[in-house]
């Protein structure tokens, strides 16, 4: 894994070593020039306070000789024939007469810089070592350059420190996150974040807090099944004990009656609990092929046909287009599949349950009707939650029916709504909104 | 003995109506909690069995007016709410006893009669001469020999016995027996107690005139 802190360290780094090695090579030959300016000058300045001497004076010679090193500048001076009338005593061979003005002539293996200065039939020359200046050059410049190095590695420091503590707060995050145990959905805190990070974190937390209420609702979910299961179960332990109590025939026949509904209704909610647990909205998205919607309903209609009889309810579809919507054709048909067995189930003995399938211009609308005793406005929007029965209703539901059919509706982008029926019970209608259809 | 039941679930409620019907006890059930004090204050009840998730009006709330109504009859809480909190406050609001669904029909039968007898204070053993009564075993000796009863027959000597030397009418002896939906026949009552003196001894249920039926309070 690559540590960002590192690869910024070591690209600022390299950044300044460069720039640094740039300015001490761009500073050192300025200091080069400036230096063999300078020493023209002098050779010049020397030349121009000679030409007045008259060279009788004993002793100044002496006073050049205290300072000589390499370095030295050697002074020679010939009349305009050629004599010579002084020279620096100080070396055994001494350069030749130059031309005038700034040369550099060759003597031995050493190469000198001269300056000739012609005035009143005198040949003033005025000479120095060019290894020697060259060595002073070089002194000059590096003592003009030695800052750069430590400014450099002040600078590597400050980048360090610089982006050590810039990635601060992402190491805390980090060292947050791993501290933490499974259960720990607290969002984490942006304190001293900066800006770039801040947002990162935002969506992190925002994601935990998702995450969080998925949990919650799971968890609450498990916990309402769990309560749920209770009344079956008792229900069956004491149709067993009613049934171990039985002392004749009859009683007992009737006990057996009894458990084996009491079998089925538990079967019931086990069944609509993992229907409802499949059908989370967090669990897939719904498969979007078409699929025929009046083919679901009818299988739906078939599969109740039997119960609706048994309690003697009249199923009957007046209009039914044959439509299809995008969907998944299990969830279709476990949505009118709830919806019949609920009308079926809450309308007494004898009455009605009315399905109409209708193409509408820019939507399906499937409608269910019953002659049961409906539900009061007021209670239109609970029915929808899980468990929810509605107070004094007989029948053994689940409470689940509705929950189940507004998370399928939902999934597919349909609304489901309740009304009063024409038949004087509850309305369901769940519409489904069609894609404009492709042009001819 | 007569319970009035509260509970919407029909599958438990009819289960406990069979069951405690069976052991002689008369049972008035009510599937909504806001029928419950109407019909206590209509019947007098030895105990209310009292689920706590009812429509309409939930179980606490009823348990808190009626003792909020000055009534003491004995109730136990049949409940699937089984926290602790729960728990307490389900006392808290006057509940003498507290079952967990689900439960055992045994268990609750005795404690049933426990809290009825509870209430109803004194010895669980009622002696009367050579008859002894065991209200808490419902077992009835006559000279150390044990009497088997039917349930009608132990359902009246039991109404009767709830309180020794006061005179029972006919006609609240009647409504101890059969709950809303029994039927009534004309003279059950009278073949009951025939039952009961063949059994028992021929004085042991005294029979005032056009008052009714006592057994005498004894100790």
């Amino acid at each position: 894994m690559k540590s960002l802190r590192l690869r910024l360290i070591l690209l600022v780094g390299v950044a300044i070593l460069l720039a640094t090695a740039v300015q001490f090579v761009t500073t050192f030959r300025a200091s080069m020039t400036r230096a063999d300016t300078l020493f023209d000058y002098h050779m010049r300045q020397m030349a121009l306070l000679l030409q007045d001497s008259t060279f009788d004076q004993p002793g100044w010679v002496t006073s050049m000789r205290e300072q000589g090193s390499y370095y030295e500048f050697v002074v020679q001076v010939w009349t305009a024939e050629g004599a010579r009338l002084y020279q620096t005593p100080s070396l055994r061979a001494l350069p030749p007469r130059a031309p005038e003005g700034y040369s550099v002539v060759r003597l031995g293996s050493n190469d000198w810089r001269t300056y000739v200065a012609v005035h009143k039939g005198r040949v003033i020359q005025v000479a120095q070592r060019l290894e020697g200046r060259r060595d002073r050059a070089v002194q000059i410049a590096f003592e003009s350059v030695w800052p750069l190095v430590p400014v450099a590695l002040l600078l590597l420091v400050a980048v360090w420190w610089v982006i050590t503590s810039a990635m601060a707060p992402l190491n805390r995050i980090g060292r947050d996150l791993a501290e933490r145990n499974a259960g720990s959905l607290a969002p984490v805190s942006d304190k001293g974040v900066p800006r770039e990070v801040s947002k990162l974190v935002a969506e992190l937390n925002s994601l935990l807090a998702r995450l969080d209420g998925a949990i919650a609702a799971h968890q609450r979910f498990v916990a309402d099944a769990a309560h749920e299961l209770r009344s079956p179960l008792t229900a069956l332990k004491l149709q067993v004990q009613t049934l171990q109590r039985a002392r004749d025939d009859t009683t007992r026949a009737q006990a057996m009656q009894r458990l084996v509904d009491g079998v089925e209704r538990a079967r019931r909610l086990v069944e609509q609990l993992l229907v409802l647990a499949r059908q989370d909205p967090h669990a897939r998205p719904a498969d979007a092929a078409p699929v025929s919607l009046s083919q679901a309903v009818t299988q739906a209609v078939a599969d109740v046909a039997v119960f609706a009889k048994s309690r003697n309810i009249n199923l009957e579809c007046r209009h039914f287009d044959d439509t299809t919507v995008h969907g998944s054709a299990d969830d279709l048909y476990t949505l009118a599949r709830n919806l019949i067995d609920n009308a079926v189930r809450y309308t007494p003995a004898g009455g009605d349950v009315l399905i109409d399938l209708q193409r509408l211009p820019m939507a399906v609308e499937l409608r269910i009707q019953d002659s049961g005793p409906g539900i009061p406005p007021e209670n239109r929007e609970r029915v929808f939650d899980r468990f929810y029965r509605v107070p004094g209703s007989d029948a053994e539901g689940s409470g689940l029916g509705l929950a189940i059919a507004r998370t399928i509706a939902e999934r597919h982008g349909a609304g489901i709504a309740l009304g009063s029926a024409s038949l004087g019970g509850l309305m369901v209608s769940v519409v489904f909104p069609l894609p404009p259809a492709p042009a001819a | 003995m007569k319970v009035l039941l509260a509970e919407d679930d029909r599958m438990i409620g009819e289960n406990i109506q069979i069951a405690l019907e069976g052991e002689g006890i008369t049972v008035d059930w009510v599937r909504d909690g806001a029928a419950v004090e109407p019909a206590l204050s209509a019947t007098a009840y030895d105990a209310l069995l009292l689920d706590l998730g009812l429509p309409h009006k939930d179980g606490i709330d009823v348990l808190r007016s009626l003792r909020g109504a000055g009534m003491l009859l004995p109730v136990l809480v049949l409940t699937a709410r089984e926290t602790v909190p729960e728990r307490v406050l389900g006392l808290k609001a006057g509940a003498d006893d507290y079952l967990v669904k689900p439960f055992d029909l045994e268990e609750l039968i005795a404690r049933l009669h426990a809290l009825v007898r509870r209430a109803r204070g004194g010895d669980p053993v009622y002696r009367n001469g050579s008859v002894s009564v065991n209200l808490d075993t419902r077992q009835v000796f006559v000279d150390e020999s044990q009497v088997v009863l039917s349930s009608r027959e132990w359902a009246v000597l039991d109404a009767l016995l709830a309180r020794p030397g006061a005179i029972l009418s006919r006609a609240q002896l009647e409504e101890k027996l059969y709950g809303w939906s029994g039927e009534v026949e004309s003279n059950a009552i009278e073949v009951y107690i025939h039952g009961l003196r063949k059994k028992l001894g021929q004085h042991f249920v005294v029979n005032v005139r056009g008052l009714g039926y006592m057994v005498e309070k004894t100790g």
